[in-house]
């Protein structure tokens, strides 16, 4: 603009209006200058309406159009808000199908950059894979015209969880209520190996049923997944103190978030005592201190509320798995699989159950229609938890109403027997299996049973009526292990056995009788393995295999049968590998081996498959490499067995890097491959073991609950330690038995009377021992020897069937003669 | 919500040239809250919680910038700056659509549900709308920064002390300026 106008306008608008036109006289501009200054005076008197009317209206007029969009079935109704990557609209399902409301996540226009939409579309994915009533729901997926992808969730009505809880003023235990459920969604999550990483009250919905509802997985990470960096400031209000230092999280993470929320809720109220002690050590800086799973968390929190005492340091069902799976030179996971094989077998066989109590529906009983009909509808439906626990409680007084008044009606009393059982299985089901629950699952059990013992189905000719007593007692034992009742699950274990053995007695040709023998007998062994048992366990894994093999045998080409074998042959051939019983051990290994690769010939590769052919050739290895008097190690086919599970592991990974297993797995077989070449070849051994080494280090630091490879890790160290000194660096080998002594303390701090890592100790001691011998520091030594001695003494009286602790005090004298020679 | 301090934005915009993928998304949910609220026209801090209607036209200015942010953008003053001109042409652009939908030719914008009936009295703002538009770009020949001062005021709804603050200059002087610009274009649209 003309200086001379902008100079002339500014002084003149300053002035009252009725002086302007004088001010202008009195400077006399050019006719030019004076025309535009006139004009500039009048249009400043106008309203601004005239720009700002138009422009709000017109972006009024397109923004309230395109809040309106069809997005595949569903059209677009209004914003419900925005987050970090995209918008969410509510919408409505208009195919004329179904009437159904949605939220629909829509990527922002603009920011379809690759590195986004992989964000975007793995949200969708983690969402798609979870199923549970406190978290919302996937419904569907497409892309816009324009390539925009979207996905749509069920829509919570609710309000979020501290305003909900301020707003009814609720107590502190009503509030600890409503964090459980939000835990059982966690723990959902977890189990689909998906951390949410931004738990928050505004991520948590309670709809106007108070059923709290998870929302917003839009930065969780599957784990095992490259891990992806957090791209959105997180609310550090809540954040965890790993998040805050830009660390990876894991399950721990989530232990604290929630933990954090609650804390949050609990804000006025005073949180001292248990409830503040549970809260502390949920929320400790370092996570490897905190709960180690979510299940651990909600359980102190369930026994804060029934008041019960609380555990300072619980000890949870995942935990005492990875307990019983870990032993020196172990290859852990595989125990898990067996374990996993056989619950997946036991699903199985309780759908084929269902088969047979649906029958019974037809009857009469109102209390069976009620939960089977009832039940079954409402599962999986989200929003309904709370009135699946109506149901379960008026199903439960009505089945005790009903018991009283039995007047021994055998009939009834069946019905009764089934109901509680469903009922049990309700109670202990998934996602609401807290303590309390299983507690309450374990009576129920017992209730069934009971019935089913007067009833003389134990004895029964009927093998419909036997199988459902042997499948109950294998439910009670699976419940009493996962509430960690294992002693008194011991002799429901042996009456399971028991009357399965009869079972196989009078129906030889039963194929249900020869697989709840298998069955039983499994879960016996395990049970045995885990108390430190190795004689029972020795039995019970014979007593396991041999039923599934005769009845093979006699009846060629069935799949199922076939791999029920494998498994056994897996246990079996374990067991014996542990004990230091190689030869029985190698025929087992071998025997599984070759069945693997008819099966799999025989019939498509499915995934369980793929992992016992893994599992055969590396407890083939195990077996192989292991040396007992009379039975030296075969070193070279050793290492052949292994390579093979190596590159069925490797396979496995390479088609699926999310496949949490198949990683730990490849890990497992090199660090096997490590062990058996450390003597032999110390060299190749360690160019084996220090990437494993690492690889395990880094896991165990990002997965401190995940014991089973911070144990292989020992034996990690105690290989590498001999393979270094072997090549005579002794100083780096005991460096490398101080790793794997701290991780046994700290295992046994745990667990004192678990066998297995103490002979993983007593290993560590000796070769520490060895190692300090070279170094010339004998007295040390002979201390260290010492306090193996004294190990395997204890192992050897609780687990006298137990071959290898022989091997190892043999193995420890030598050690002890070298360096008492050295003393002299 | 208080506005993003500009250390953030400024920090986010010189990761985003640095070719860092994710500053973008740590920008976006900053200044989303901001651009939405001067797109509601709601100014000074008033919650825009509650009138969400034109937060679509916040989309459009990310589809027009969003992965596109010229490199020598440095500021959060230059990114208002160009969300202003992002808006003012996703606006035009709408009124041209609509102009051309009336006149019966061309085809609906993707934005638009289509048999959607439109209001008479909006025709007025369409006309409307397309004449500032066009006094702002008479205005940009003989002053580019009255123009943009305008443009910022009117489609990006930013005050006189924000669009001081965005461009590092007095609030007194812009008052002056905005003062003159606003009298410049009643005047472009009335004569």
């Amino acid at each position: 603009m003309n200086p001379e106008v902008r100079q002339l306008f500014d002084d003149l608008v300053g002035l009252p209006p009725d002086q302007r036109l004088t001010e202008l006289d009195r400077r006399a501009p050019g006719a030019e200058v004076r025309l535009e200054v006139e004009q500039l005076l009048a249009a400043d008197a106008l309203t601004d309406g005239m720009i700002e009317g138009p422009i709000r209206r017109m972006a009024g007029d397109l923004a309230g159009l395109s809040a309106q969009m069809r997005l595949g079935v569903w059209q677009t109704q209004s914003l419900l808000g925005q987050g970090g990557m995209g918008v969410v609209y509510k919408a409505e399902r208009c195919d004329g199908v179904v009437a159904q409301t949605a939220a629909i996540k829509l990527l922002y226009r603009g920011l379809e950059t690759v590195h986004l939409l992989d964000r975007f579309q793995r949200e969708r994915s983690i969402l798609a894979r979870l199923s549970h009533p406190n978290i919302a729901r996937f419904l569907d997926a497409g892309a816009t015209a324009e390539g925009l992808p979207w996905f749509a969730m069920e829509y919570v009505d609710g309000i979020p969880l501290d305003r909900y809880c301020e707003s009814r003023k609720l107590a502190a235990s009503a509030r600890v209520r409503l964090m459980l459920a939000v835990c059982a969604a966690v723990q959902h999550a977890h189990r689909h190996l998906v951390v949410h990483r931004d738990i928050k009250p505004d991520n948590i919905l309670v709809t106007g049923d108070g059923v709290p509802v998870l929302l917003d997985f839009g930065i969780a990470q599957v784990l095992g997944e490259s891990s992806a960096k957090v791209t959105r400031a997180m609310t550090p209000e809540y954040a965890s103190p790993e998040q805050l230092r830009g660390e990876p999280a894991t399950t721990s993470t989530d232990v604290y978030l929630l933990a954090a929320v609650l804390s949050k809720l609990l804000e006025d109220g005073p949180s001292k005592g248990d409830l503040g002690n549970i809260l502390a050590k949920a929320m400790r800086e370092d996570p490897a201190r905190r709960y180690s799973t979510v299940a651990e968390f909600a359980a102190d929190l369930t026994a804060w509320l029934g008041g019960l005492p609380v555990s300072a340091t619980p000890d949870s069902f995942l935990y005492r798995t990875g307990r019983f799976v870990s032993r020196h030179r172990w290859p852990v996971a595989i125990a898990a699989l067996a374990f996993l094989a056989t619950a997946s077998s036991a699903i199985v066989a309780v759908q084929q159950a269902r088969a047979a109590e649906r029958r019974f529906r037809d009857v009469r009983s109102l209390a069976n229609v009620f939960l089977f009909d009832f039940e079954t509808s409402i599962h999986n439906v989200p929003g309904t938890l709370k009135a699946r626990e109506l149901v379960v409680q008026t199903a439960r007084k009505y089945l005790d109403t009903l018991s009283a008044e039995d007047a021994g009606d055998p009939a009834l009393k069946r019905e009764l027997a089934d109901a509680y059982r469903k009922l049990a299985q309700i109670q202990g089901g998934q996602g609401s299996a807290s303590t309390g629950h299983l507690e309450e699952s374990i009576v129920s059990f017992r209730k069934s049973l009971a019935l089913r013992r007067e009833l003389g189905d134990n004895e029964s000719k009927n093998p419909e009526l036997r199988r459902a007593f042997i499948l109950t007692l294998g439910n009670l034992v699976a419940t009493l292990t996962q509430a960690q009742r294992s002693v008194e699950a011991k002799p429901a274990s042996k009456e399971e056995a028991d009357v399965a053995d009869a079972f196989a007695r009078e129906m030889p040709g039963s194929r249900d009788a020869a697989r709840a023998a298998f069955l039983a007998h499994h879960t016996r062994a395990l049970l045995c393995m885990e108390l430190g048992d190795a004689a029972c366990t020795l039995e019970n894994a014979d007593m396991s295999l041999n039923p599934v093999l005769d009845w093979g045998l006699k009846h060629p080409g069935d799949r199922r049968i076939e791999l029920d074998t494998a498994i056994a042959e897996h246990f079996a051939a374990q067991a014996d590998a542990i004990y230091g019983r190689y030869r029985e051990a190698r025929v087992l290994g071998r025997n599984m081996a070759a069945r693997m690769e008819r099966i799999e010939r025989q019939w498509p590769p499915t995934p369980e498959s793929r992992r016992l052919n893994f599992a055969a050739w590396s407890v083939l290895g195990l077996a192989l490499s292991g040396s007992g008097p009379g039975i030296p190690a075969e070193s070279d086919e050793a290492i052949t067995a292994i390579r093979r599970g190596l590159a069925v592991a490797n396979e496995t990974r390479e088609k699926d890097r999310a496949n949490f297993l198949a990683a730990q797995d490849v890990m497992l077989a090199q660090s096997q491959l490590g062990g058996v070449l450390a003597v032999a070849r110390p060299a190749e051994a360690i160019t084996f073991l220090e990437p494993v080494r690492s690889e395990m280090v880094a896991y165990t630091e990002a997965h401190p609950a995940d014991f089973n490879v911070r144990k292989s890790l020992t034996d990690v160290h105690n290989d590498l330690g001999l393979a270094l000194r072997t090549m005579h660096h002794a100083e780096a080998a005991l460096r490398e038995h101080l790793e794997a002594l701290k991780i046994t303390d700290l295992i046994l701090k745990d667990s004192p009377s678990d066998g297995i890592s103490r002979k993983a100790r007593a290993i560590s001691l000796i070769r520490a021992a060895g190692a300090e011998s070279d170094l010339g520091r004998s007295a040390a030594a002979l201390q260290r020897l010492d306090q193996a001695r004294e190990l395997l003494a204890e192992t050897a009286k609780s687990a006298p069937a137990d071959a290898s602790v022989g091997e190892l005090v043999a193995d420890a004298e030598k050690v002890r003669a070298e360096a008492a020679k050295k003393v002299r | 919500m208080g506005d993003p301090g500009p250390g953030a934005i400024t920090e986010h915009l010189a990761e985003l040239r640095r070719g860092c993928p994710e500053a973008l998304s740590r920008l976006v949910p900053l200044v989303y809250e901001h651009l939405h609220r001067l797109a509601s026209g709601q100014m000074r801090g008033e919650r825009p919680a509650h009138t969400l209607q034109p937060t679509a036209l916040v989309n459009e200015v990310f589809l027009r910038l969003g992965p596109n942010l010229p490199p020598d953008v440095r500021s959060r003053a230059q990114f208002y700056a160009l969300a202003a001109r992002a808006m003012r042409s996703i606006l035009v652009d709408h009124a041209r659509a609509r102009a051309s939908e009336k006149r019966g030719g061309g085809r609906a914008l993707p934005l638009t549900k289509p048999g959607t009936i439109q209001e008479p009295s909006r025709d007025l703002d369409l006309e409307s709308v397309l004449d500032i538009h066009r006094a702002l770009d008479r205005i940009a020949a003989r002053d580019p920064h009255v123009a943009r001062l305008l443009e910022m005021r009117f489609f990006a709804g930013m005050t006189a002390e924000e669009a001081a603050s965005a461009l590092d200059l007095s609030v007194h002087t812009v008052r002056h300026d905005l003062r003159l610009g606003h009298a410049w274009l009643k005047k472009e649209l009335t004569l």
